[in-house]
């Protein structure tokens, strides 16, 4: 063990491998996998982390982000010690606790309280300990009148609410979260965030794995990017998510064609005043050419967001589309958003609500202009605009 | 932007198993959270009797009924030597350890299977798993030992004066128990085939051990091989010398058992700090 203080993680150039996939459970199939398994012996395994190295002072929060399948639950397994690395260490000073899904844990035959009972001891709670906070964890859980039901007669989000409280309570020194910030409703986030930002102020260690990229944002100050298993980028958040929204839609921009043919958008362009770079607050332009083999009446949305599916903004318009080609134009006044690099998202709907083009990614920009005022610490900005839009159709191009 | 087109296809051998555990922190660990494995036991127990009538009190109705059945029914066709003992008591001092046995192996070679959603979420030392299985099947087995009681005093036998030697053979008994459901529980997880052979294991084990028979039926020239092979053998002998005959145990036939269960032991805990690492990846 290292002698840093209680807080500090150290991954030290950490590699993991899986097996490639099962066969089906017949002895011929098995049998098959065994001879060729002895012709090539390096194609049993596939490696999902390779030489993941990093390490995090006490009171750092930090963010791993990453699409499906790159790597960042297996880093967190292998952070709890659930999952032992392949090769090189992880050695982690002082207690560890973590907000993972829980449910599938408590046996469903017990009471609320006698799973926090347990609960507690797994995540390493003594017994007096959770008597000590059990009046806090079944009010943080707003559990009181049912702590002594039967837990099979929970709702999915009383379970999650048990299991997030009693977590929430371990006091670690280091704490890992896996995608459970949206757990109930909106008055119970509320109160993980609060709960989260106490944690933080205590100068507990956070490393949060999330695809809900606003909350990394408000809750961490540095970033690690991992894909495809390897650590692409470990910078101060901002710069590591602006480069990953940048590399989530640098996959997606391409021309589209409905998959009936009806319609095929052929260009999409983005325009600044004077045609020039987009600024903030400044007026901005669309430009849809679109081409049609059949008339089609319609809806026409297009949205702008931080690279993700979930806009910031949207507008749309009735859309006539035709035979042949049709320019749409858009005209924003002034563009209500910060600097920054913003995807445009487009959708066509029939008026007999069928998907004409579907929600994808059409064209990306940039914007000029001030930075957003910070938000408080582990408050999550989801950005409402309104905004106010002309629209011009035109037949000609 | 941290350039990655330098990362190796495979890891340097020098960062295979920098971290390397052995079985003596295992152990460590273990005593570490034995908190766990009471907790595990008691929700185990807790649990089963969930939304019954009767409650908690099944523990002791079922081994009762196991003293009448064997008392009012299969004493009738049993034609075993019992020494003068009543046959109700020759057959449950035999057959209770047994029972704990093969409920350690049934139960907690299984807890790693059952308890997946935990073992792959929380970190514990894996050992508890099998450990609590084995906690259950004990606290069930001193349960049944009051239901014994009762059957002594409804036939108004006196153990002998040799009974203090019980404990030696509990705790040979509980060492053997251990190893297998050690053994086995980790041994399942890689070999799923074993979830089915196992009980007609235990059901064959019913019959291979001196339960409704007694050692002396062994052939003797054969007899410390199979001391060393069953441990149940020797031991159930000893059980009923020491609490019904008044006998010394034969202590070459306990000692070929006592052995055996310390190598199982040994090799159970080795096999399992070895295997237990990759299970997560697999289970």
């Amino acid at each position: 063990m290292s002698t840093s203080s209680n807080g500090t993680v150290v991954v030290d150039r950490v590699w993991k491998r899986f097996r490639k996939d099962r066969t089906r459970p017949f002895l011929g199939d098995q049998l098959r996998a065994v001879s060729r398994r002895l012709a090539d012996r390096e194609s049993k395994h596939r490696w999902v982390l390779r030489d993941i190295d990093f390490t995090i002072d006490p009171g750092e929060s930090v963010g791993i982000v990453g699409s499906n399948g790159a790597g960042k639950s297996t880093l967190l397994k292998i952070l709890t010690k659930v999952m032992y690395p392949y090769a090189g260490s992880v050695q982690i000073a002082g207690r560890v606790g973590a907000i993972i899904e829980l449910r599938g844990g408590m046996h469903p035959e017990l009471t609320g309280r006698e799973n926090t009972f347990m609960y507690g001891a797994l995540l390493g709670l003594k017994r007096s300990e959770i008597i000590e906070r059990f009046d806090t964890i079944v009010d943080f859980a707003d559990l009181s009148q049912a702590i002594d039901r039967q837990m099979k007669y929970y709702s999915s989000g009383m379970q999650m609410r048990l299991g997030f409280a009693i977590a929430a309570f371990l006091r670690p020194d280091v704490l890992l979260v896996d995608e459970v910030l949206a757990v109930g409703d909106a008055w119970f986030q509320e109160r993980c965030l609060d709960r989260m930002r106490e944690v933080l102020q205590e100068g507990t260690t956070l490393v949060l794995v999330s695809h809900d990229l606003a909350s990394v944002e408000a809750t961490c100050t540095r970033g690690l990017w991992i894909k495809e298993g390897l650590l692409v980028d470990d910078a101060p958040i901002r710069d590591v998510l602006s480069s990953y929204r940048q590399s989530v839609e640098a996959n997606r921009n391409r021309p589209y064609e409905s998959p009936d043919s009806v319609v095929t958008l052929t260009s999409f362009k983005v325009i600044g005043a004077d045609a020039g770079i987009p600024l903030s607050h400044g007026p901005l332009e669309f430009v849809a050419d679109l081409s049609a083999a059949q008339e089609v009446r319609g809806r026409l949305h297009v949205g702008v967001s931080e690279g993700s599916a979930a806009p910031v903004f949207l507008v749309s318009t009735a859309l006539t589309l035709d035979p042949g080609r049709t320019r749409m134009r858009c005209r924003l006044d002034a563009v209500p958003l910060p600097r920054g690099h913003y995807s445009v998202w487009l959708y066509i709907e029939s008026h007999d609500d069928l998907d004409v083009i579907p929600w994808h990614p059409v064209a990306s920009f940039i914007l000029a202009g001030s930075d957003l005022d910070p938000a408080p610490r582990a408050v999550v900005r989801l950005s409402p605009v309104h905004v106010r839009a002309t629209w011009q159709r035109s037949d000609t191009v | 932007m941290i350039d990655v087109g330098l990362v190796a296809t495979e890891p340097p051998k020098s960062l295979r198993r920098q971290s390397q555990t052995s079985a003596l922190s295992a152990v460590v660990e273990v005593a570490r959270h034995r908190d766990l494995v009471w907790a595990l036991a008691r929700r185990d127990f807790a649990a089963r009797y969930k939304q019954t009538v009767l409650g908690v009190t099944w523990a002791l109705v079922i081994p009762l009924l196991t003293v009448v059945v064997f008392g009012v029914f299969v004493q009738r066709f049993a034609r075993a030597d019992t020494h003068g003992v009543p046959y109700v008591l020759w057959s449950y001092v035999g057959l209770l350890p047994w029972t704990f046995f093969s409920n350690s192996v049934s139960t907690g070679g299984m807890n790693l299977l059952t308890n997946q959603p935990l073992l792959n979420k929380i970190y514990s030392p894996r050992e508890i798993y099998p450990l609590a299985g084995v906690l259950l099947a004990g606290v069930d087995a001193l349960i049944s030992v009051i239901a014994m009681v009762v059957a002594f005093v409804i036939t108004g036998f006196v153990p002998s004066g040799l009974i203090w030697l019980t404990p030696l053979l509990v705790l040979i008994n509980a060492v053997f128990a251990v190893a297998a459901a050690l053994l086995v529980s980790i041994v399942i997880v890689y070999v799923r085939d074993l979830r089915n052979i196992i009980p007609v294991i235990l059901q064959l084990g019913l019959f291979a051990t001196p339960i409704f028979y007694s050692l002396d039926q062994i052939a003797s020239s054969s007899r410390l091989v199979y001391c060393f092979c069953n441990p149940m053998g020797p031991l159930i002998d000893s059980y009923r010398r020491v609490i019904l005959f008044g006998d010394y145990p034969q202590w070459g036939y306990l000692g070929a058992g006592a052995f055996s269960s310390l190598v199982w032991l040994a090799v159970a805990v080795v096999v399992f700090s070895r295997l237990e690492r990759g299970i997560v990846d697999i289970i």
